[in-house]
């Protein structure tokens, strides 16, 4: 399967310091993809570079076989739902629409009709008059009446109550289900990822530090709990992420390629949130100024 | 036409919530033979989850034979798994009986789940190791 | 994308819109009645030279000039407003709300967008300006007529084809600081500055040296001689007009055979008299000395004239298109330059 979004050593350098470092990524299509990161370790930096909003300082990201925003073809072949939703606040529902036909070629009218009127939106309020939810529901009308082939949504329900946040992913999933399209969507809460995404990417400290299918990675990690003993002799093949002890118990999270045989230890399945936090606090204890966002 | 729900807490996964869902409503007659299951988008646009896991859990099922895909039409039973519903009457009793028993022996209703969720944890563990 | 930028520049545009009709209603009206109190007035004054009942007169038409100046500062305004009403918030609008980020992931490249946006509000903004100075220097063509001073600090700039290259200039400066500053106002500030700035030193310092003005030699005429100070310098001769019409004098100066001005310490030397006088508040060249002084003032200049002559500087009054051309090309090609660096920009720095 062709890789939806490719990146080899990407990096994007603000004056001094460094949003996203040593970037290398290969995510197959047809997968709802999440992105998962602190605030400010470099999530927006990634998919902004991915619908050529910026450049890249370092590297190289393709997108669909192609170089972001370098045509206007390529353009239409990818959707965008920016962080809070921008929106012409002056213009309503209905001329956001004709906005969408006016600039994209392949715009597709009559499911953003539908879509509207399915949201109840009402086609002639302003955006700037409409909930937070609602302006949501119509940036993703417009990112996906546009038929692309790649969805990019950054952060879209990160300040949304609990009823609009859910009803954004139905709306969701319901294009994907329809059109075979793949997502990346970003977000800093794992609970809003675990039920949509099929693909995980953790940023920590502006790297990639976990990539990868959920299924596999659930399967390949484990939490090891037993008698307190330091963690220096485990068989290769196993990788310590995270080791806690107390006087009495170790517990450590590791990735293993095969099962664990060792009797000494009580091996249980990690949630999806724990394992991410795990890597998040390993890379905080590698590179502790570049994972809290600032640098010298 | 049943309706799927899901409880993120559970600790088992999203796909096999649904298939045991759908081997649940078989047994208990909800679903018959010929009935059709709701349609991915239906389900996704309901419960907000990766349409690939409703492909996987019909693929599972179609796969153990309870069910069929039919290209653009839709997914139907194919089998009753009620049927074997006659093997549950002396099951049933006995059961009924132990939980008799456990009352008896002064357990309380958590303390029997517990019981019981225990043993058969490990007795599933026994078999898979 | 045209019909996107026209949606958006719509309230501007009807704005526009109706003040250019009012302002052409104000004008149409207006604007025949002008013309017969000017035509009635310098009649008037025309009739009066002789005598001393000028006093009127003058007054009245010093209200009329007054009213059209006030009137022709609106194209001084115009295309400073131009630019930080439409030109600044073309683009600094759109990174304040972060619409960008929509308007850049549609299938319309950046550099389409912004070319889209620059010629619609652009246009508007040249024809606006336009139409404006046209119907301005139609309704001051009395005043013009009758005080041939074209080349005024307050007057060329106001007529004719010169407003334009302002407006376009403006426009290109706002875009520029809506697209550096990316916040609305700031932009909009520094724009009017920016403009402010530019227009006054390229009327005084740059448009004088457009074309190189012409020089004329003639004998003091003492007949005609008058007697005042500029300002807060000495009280000196100074010559009347040359009688140059609708030209544009830089400088009427007394000098001698080798370009020397005439000095204080010449004066006082050859005409010790003139400064013995009390002598009532100053006037600007050309006033003319109450009767008594008169015979000091002939006789002095008499003096003078046998080693000094006057010396003008000026441009004819048939240049007037031509740095009207010039003015307004200098002022499009900046515009151009600016429009070419945000195209750049967009393209190369934005995000």
């Amino acid at each position: 399967m062709t890789a939806v979004l490719e990146a080899v050593g990407l990096g994007k350098r603000y004056r001094r310091h460094w949003a996203l470092r040593e970037c290398t990524l290969e995510v197959p299509a047809g997968r709802v993809v999440g992105l998962v990161g602190q605030n400010g370790a470099g999530k927006t930096t990634l998919l902004h570079l991915a619908v050529g909003l910026l450049e890249p300082t370092a590297g190289h990201i393709g997108v669909l076989g192609g170089r972001p925003a370098e045509t206007p073809m390529q353009l239409g072949r990818v959707g965008f739902v920016a962080q809070d939703t921008p929106l012409y606040a002056g213009l309503s529902v209905a001329e956001h629409l004709r906005l969408g036909g006016w600039m994209n070629p392949r715009w597709d009218a009559g499911i953003a009709r539908r879509r509207v009127t399915q949201l109840g939106l009402d086609p002639r309020q302003r955006a700037g008059k409409m909930s937070g939810g609602q302006r949501a529901q119509l940036a993703l009308t417009l990112a996906i009446a546009k038929r692309p082939e790649l969805l990019v949504l950054d952060e879209p329900v990160a300040s949304l109550d609990p009823l609009a946040r859910r009803e954004f992913l139905q709306h969701l999933m319901e294009a994907v289900a329809d059109d075979d399209i793949s997502v990346v969507l970003s977000s800093h809460l794992v609970a809003d990822l675990e039920r949509v995404c099929d693909y995980l990417i953790v940023l920590a400290g502006s790297r990639v530090q976990l990539a990868g299918d959920v299924e596999e990675l659930l399967a390949c990690h484990h939490r090891l709990i037993g008698a307190r003993r330091e963690p220096a002799n485990l068989p290769s093949g196993q990788e310590v992420i995270e080791a806690t002890h107390t006087d009495r118990q170790s517990t450590l999270l590791i990735r293993s390629d095969g099962p664990i045989y060792d009797p000494a230890w009580t091996v249980e399945q990690v949630g999806l949130e724990d394992l991410v936090l795990a890597y998040m606090r390993r890379a905080g204890a590698a590179d502790p100024t570049s994972y809290r966002g600032g640098g010298a | 036409m049943i309706e799927f729900h899901l409880d993120s807490r559970s600790g088992v996964s999203p796909y096999q919530q649904l298939v045991q869902q759908v081997r649940h409503a078989m047994r208990l007659g909800l679903l018959a033979e010929g009935d059709q299951l709701p349609t991915v988008k239906d389900v996704v646009s309901r419960l907000a989850i990766n349409p690939n896991t409703v492909l996987k859990a019909y693929r599972e099922l179609e796969h153990t034979g309870l069910v069929a895909a039919r290209p653009g039409v839709g997914t139907f039973v194919t089998a009753t798994l009620s049927g074997s519903s006659f093997a549950y009457g002396p099951l049933r009793q006995d059961l009924r009986r132990w939980i008799a028993k456990a009352r008896k022996a002064g357990l309380d209703d958590e303390s029997i789940d517990a019981l019981f969720q225990d043993a058969f944890r490990a007795m599933s563990a026994d078999q898979t190791a | 994308m045209i019909r996107l930028s026209l949606r958006q520049f719509r309230a501007q545009g009807i704005v526009a819109g109706v003040l250019l009709v009012v302002f052409a209603v104000l004008f149409a009206i207006t604007g025949p009645h002008l013309a017969h109190l000017y035509d009635v007035a310098s009649k008037a004054q025309a009739a009066c030279i002789a005598s001393a009942n000028c006093g009127r007169v003058t007054v009245n038409i010093g209200h009329l000039d007054k009213f059209l100046e006030l009137i022709g500062t609106a194209l001084v305004v115009v295309p400073a407003l131009v630019g930080a009403f439409w030109g600044a918030p073309l683009v600094a609008r759109e990174f304040e709300n972060g619409t960008q980020r929509l308007a850049w992931t549609q299938s319309v490249t950046r550099t389409r967008w912004l070319a889209v946006k620059l010629a619609v509000a652009g246009t508007a903004s040249i024809a606006v300006t336009g139409l404006l100075s046209l119907m301005v220097t139609w309704w001051s063509s009395p005043l013009d007529g009758f005080r041939s001073n074209r080349f005024g600090i307050g007057i060329f700039g106001e007529r004719n084809i010169v407003p334009i290259g302002y407006a376009a200039f403006g426009f290109a400066l706002g875009v520029v600081a809506g697209l550096l500053i990316r916040r609305t106002l700031p932009a909009m500030a520094a724009t009017l500055g920016a403009f402010l700035a530019v227009r006054l030193a390229f009327s005084f310092n740059v448009r004088p040296w457009l074309l190189s003005p012409l020089h004329l030699s003639q004998a003091l005429n003492p007949a005609t001689m008058g007697f005042g100070r500029v300002n807060a310098g000495p009280d000196t001769l100074m010559p009347a007009p040359p009688n140059l019409p609708n030209a544009w004098i830089y400088s009427t100066r007394i000098v001698d055979d080798g370009g020397h001005s005439l000095t204080q310490s010449v004066l006082t030397a050859t005409c010790p008299q003139l400064n013995a006088i009390a002598f009532p508040p100053p006037v600007s060249s050309g006033g003319t000395p109450p009767p008594d002084l008169r015979d000091t003032v002939i006789d002095c200049a008499t003096k003078i004239s046998a080693k000094y002559h006057e010396a003008v500087t000026y441009q004819p009054g048939s240049r007037y298109w031509a740095l009207q051309w010039y003015e307004m090309s200098i002022y499009l090609a900046a515009a151009v330059a600016l429009a070419g660096f945000a195209f750049w920009w967009v393209r190369r720095r934005a995000s």
